[in-house]
């Protein structure tokens, strides 16, 4: 499933002409920099939950 | 004319700025050269490690200069567009590879402009991935600066990879590390000691810790591309999915021979007739 995405993206690439293929190599740079930050984000959370479920203490967003 | 001169292609990270810092003890004047183009982003955070390596061992041993490679990194990527892709396919995705071949091919440019022999990068056996850092790349990039009287070298390409691991991996690692175990020392310190470009820098005193490669403090010292991904779908997801990292290497020094033939024929061109003047400006 993920080499046919690649394939399409890249061909979907191939067909673009310079400033456009920079744009759209641009959004999808940002796109997998956006779930980095989702993915970061959660595992924060997670994190802090487990670190204040091990020491007692409770999370700082609820009890 | 001076062979006391040295460009160092210079993106601000931990291997261009040790690459710096290691030749500026076998010469006068140190070009660290930056480049930009559409997409390259904080191309002002190079100034940081170009300035701390002029406080470091004189102001007047280096000049850092910003050049702009948007028109030959146009060029190199779609000259004889149809031609080359019905001969290597996929490989024009190689765009971060395409990028450093406009990058070398204008510093070829500046050399002649100002005299300089010597060219050097921070090329790293570790990032054999990318197109301009595989070492049969490497040569045929170091026969084209042959060809204009310039001896072009890599001071750090021996130097160990710094971690096992992709990206994310290393990230999660250090991530998970910092964040269960806050009252550890930190994991740079317990690491094994390999010898990487960030760790010699940090012997050196130019870095705070082995390991700044990929962190917020190395980040914010270099310029970004994140045009990189859509080379990584080409790469991770399309060619590497069914095909092995042998038969990469053969494909993209195949594309890559053709490229650099034709920049070397550009470059000759402008120096002899002053041909494809606009390129490179």
């Amino acid at each position: 499933m993920s080499r046919f995405i690649a394939f399409f993206t890249c061909c979907l690439a191939l067909l673009l002409p310079h400033r456009l293929r920079c744009w759209f190599a641009e959004g999808l740079g940002w796109l997998v920099q956006g779930a980095y930050f989702m993915y970061y984000g959660l595992l924060n959370r997670l994190l802090r939950e487990l670190r204040d479920g091990g020491t007692g203490e409770k999370g700082r967003n609820g009890p | 004319m001076t062979n006391r001169d040295v460009v160092v292609l210079f993106s601000g990270g931990t291997d261009s700025t040790l690459t710096a810092a290691l030749v500026q003890a076998d010469y006068r004047t140190v070009h660290l050269l930056t480049f930009d183009r559409l997409g390259f982003h904080g191309i002002g955070n190079t100034s940081l490690n170009a300035r701390m390596l002029a406080e470091r061992y004189g102001a007047d041993r280096f000049r850092h200069e910003t050049v702009h490679i948007g028109r030959l990194f146009k060029f190199i990527a779609y000259e004889r567009y149809l031609q080359n892709l019905r001969k290597h396919g996929f490989h024009l995705l190689s765009t971060c590879g395409l990028c450093k071949l406009a990058m070398h091919m204008r510093t070829i440019r500046y050399c002649l402009e100002h005299g300089v022999r010597h060219a050097t990068d921070g090329s790293n056996q570790g990032m054999s991935i990318f197109p301009a850092q595989m070492r049969p790349v490497l040569d045929e990039i170091r026969r084209m600066y042959d060809r204009f009287g310039i001896r072009y070298f890599t001071p750090v390409y021996e130097f160990d990879a710094p971690d096992e691991g992709d990206y994310l991996e290393q990230a999660n690692r250090r991530f998970l590390e910092a964040g269960l175990h806050a009252d550890r020392q930190p994991v740079e310190e317990v690491k094994e000691s390999k010898r990487t470009p960030g760790r010699v820098l940090y012997e050196m005193g130019l870095a705070p810790a082995p390991d700044v490669k990929g962190t917020p403090y190395d980040r914010k010292r270099q310029a970004r591309c994140f045009q990189l991904v859509l080379f990584n779908v080409f790469v991770l997801k399309w060619f590497l999915a069914a095909h092995s990292y042998e038969e990469y290497e053969r494909a993209t020094v195949r594309f890559f021979r053709d490229k650099i033939r034709r920049a070397t024929e550009v470059l000759e061109a402008n120096r002899q007739q002053g041909k494809y003047e606009k390129l490179f400006r």
